[in-house]
């Protein structure tokens, strides 16, 4: 089945589960990401509106801290607004290059902040809270997506799993997790090779980009 | 017998991950610009990655968030970034031009785009491979200002309020604006913003605190004789019968119009208010007055409703 576009809130409430109604919206990613490199600063705000959510859900995941999230977030989109042209199509989606670029600042931010690693790993890592609703074209496919997401990751085995969590949501390097789990490092690598191999497959089809282009749904 | 290449592959997914340590993590951005399977590998496994952002909570962002992205934006690029036309504005983006002191309330000037400036604090990591992939975007200034290390803004707010606290009666012309002590407040989340991104300038910003509440309600920027203001919280004004003016007054002498503005939102930004001659002591002192009419008085006749004094 073919699910709907995500529909993105409107401009001027971004983040908010308001459709709006700006100029930008409905525009896909090229096109937004195009304009911002030239200067508009309201397809800026229709990119927040579209991926703010995702980026914040993110960031706080990692930094347990909503102010640290925030800052991190808002590092993300400046640093769109200023090097969008460092953006290549050709190499992936935009939400994917989003998403990646918020994961690297988080885990930079909380590396720095050691005192606020109160990293949630295992079954925490699943965990599915769902506030202040999304529209509801939004809650059915990050929904779905999310379950399925969920469910990939339920079928690796426990310690793949774990050695994934832990570096993803935790921030956590290699060799921290060697410590946490009492793992020789190599073997770490090789869970976490195996089990990125089999979280790939799992999610295949699932959509080209991550989270701005859903894909076929078998 | 065990393929040379696997190392590569494990480090790709520890890289993909932000797990390396750096002497892996050196060694995989020598290889990947060297090695297109690599590369192709490491945009797969971030494809992947990014779809486990969405087992998180999707709460939406505090509303102020984007007010505070919003904000530096303007403070980097000027309002017309976020104008009908503002990607053709952009493009043929004029000068700033100097406002003319004391002359008819004009619109904002804009600064031209700020994409792709040297104003960028961090690092974009770049897709598939390379060595963006691998940088990590400098949060320092983000956590500078938190809560390990006192806030570099609000030590400057601090400063300033402390000298707003001490003005009690501000001479304007031949008005004497009585204004209350404790005016000084916080700054909003969107003039804070402003006011850490123009710092980063080494441009010298006033809050100017507002006669009711005591909340700071417009920040001057001073740099390189050049005068703008941000305003967050003036009421708007009627732009057929009344202009916001800025005075500025430096020791004893009489305090002169630097510029006049209109308010129509609640955020808005003035660049290059005014000019000051080459030479000219830039003002310690900052008042903004409601005036009937469209231009500045010679001397002040409205209500001072904000005032600032530079640190």
């Amino acid at each position: 089945m073919t699910l709907p576009r995500s529909r993105p809130a409107g401009p001027g409430v971004p983040g908010s589960s308001d459709s709006g109604s700006g100029p930008d919206v409905g525009l896909d990613d090229r096109t937004l990401i195009a304009r911002v490199t030239e200067g508009d600063g309201r397809a800026l705000e229709a990119l927040y509106a579209r991926y703010g959510r995702a980026c914040y859900g993110l960031a706080r995941r990692i930094l347990a801290d909503d102010q640290f999230a925030q800052d991190c977030v808002q590092e993300v989109f400046l640093t769109v607004w200023r090097d969008a042209s460092r953006f290549d199509a050709a190499r992936g989606g935009f939400s994917t290059w989003l998403l990646s670029m918020t994961h690297h600042k988080a885990v930079d931010a909380v590396r720095r902040e050691e005192n606020l690693r109160k990293r949630r790993t295992g079954a925490d890592a699943l965990e599915h809270r769902e506030s202040d609703a999304p529209p509801v074209e939004d809650a059915v496919w990050s929904g779905m997506r999310g379950d399925r997401v969920r469910a990939a990751l339920l079928t690796l085995p426990e310690p793949q799993r774990e050695a994934l969590t832990l570096a993803y949501f935790g921030g956590y390097t290699q060799r921290e997790i060697a410590g946490l789990t009492a793992t020789p490092l190599g073997t770490v690598k090789t869970r976490m090779l195996t089990g990125m191999r089999r979280l790939r497959g799992h999610l295949d089809g699932l959509g080209r980009d991550a989270a701005g282009t859903p894909g076929t749904v078998s | 017998m065990t393929d040379p290449h696997e190392r590569y592959e494990e480090l790709v997914v520890g890289h993909a991950l932000s797990a390396l340590e750096p002497e892996d993590e050196q060694a995989l951005l020598r290889h990947l610009p060297t090695c297109a399977a690599c590369e192709r590998e490491l945009a797969l496994h971030q494809e992947t990655l990014a779809h486990l952002a969405h087992v998180t909570d999707q709460s939406a962002p505090p509303p102020g968030l984007w007010d505070s992205i919003r904000a530096q934006v303007v403070a980097e690029s000027g309002p017309d970034a976020f104008a009908e036309d503002a990607a053709s504005a952009a493009g043929n983006a004029p000068a700033a031009g100097p406002a003319s002191s004391a002359g008819p309330a004009s619109s904002a000037t804009g600064t031209g785009s700020a994409t792709g400036t040297g104003s960028a604090t961090g690092t974009v990591p770049q897709q598939g491979s390379g060595g963006g992939a691998a940088q990590v975007v400098d949060l320092q200034a983000a956590r500078a200002r938190r809560r390990l290390s006192p806030p570099r803004g609000a030590l400057t707010w601090a400063s300033v309020a402390a000298g707003v606290a001490l003005v009690a009666v501000v001479s304007v012309g031949a008005t004497r604006l009585v204004l209350d002590d404790g005016q000084q407040g916080g700054l909003s989340p969107a003039l804070a913003a402003m006011v850490r991104s123009l710092e980063t300038a080494n441009a010298r910003t006033v809050p100017l605190a507002g006669k009711n509440g005591g909340k700071a309600v417009a920040v001057a920027l001073v740099q390189d004789g050049r005068i703008s203001l941000m305003v967050d919280g003036l009421a708007a004004n009627d732009r057929e019968s009344s202009v916001y003016v800025l005075w500025g007054q430096t020791g004893a002498e009489q305090a002169r119009a630097l510029g006049t503005f209109d308010v129509a939102g609640s955020l808005d930004v003035r660049t290059d208010l005014a000019v000051m001659p080459p030479g000219s002591p830039m003002p310690e002192l900052f008042v903004i007055t409601r005036e009937s009419g469209r231009t500045a008085p010679v001397v002040a006749q409205g209500p001072a409703v904000a005032t600032g004094r530079a640190a």
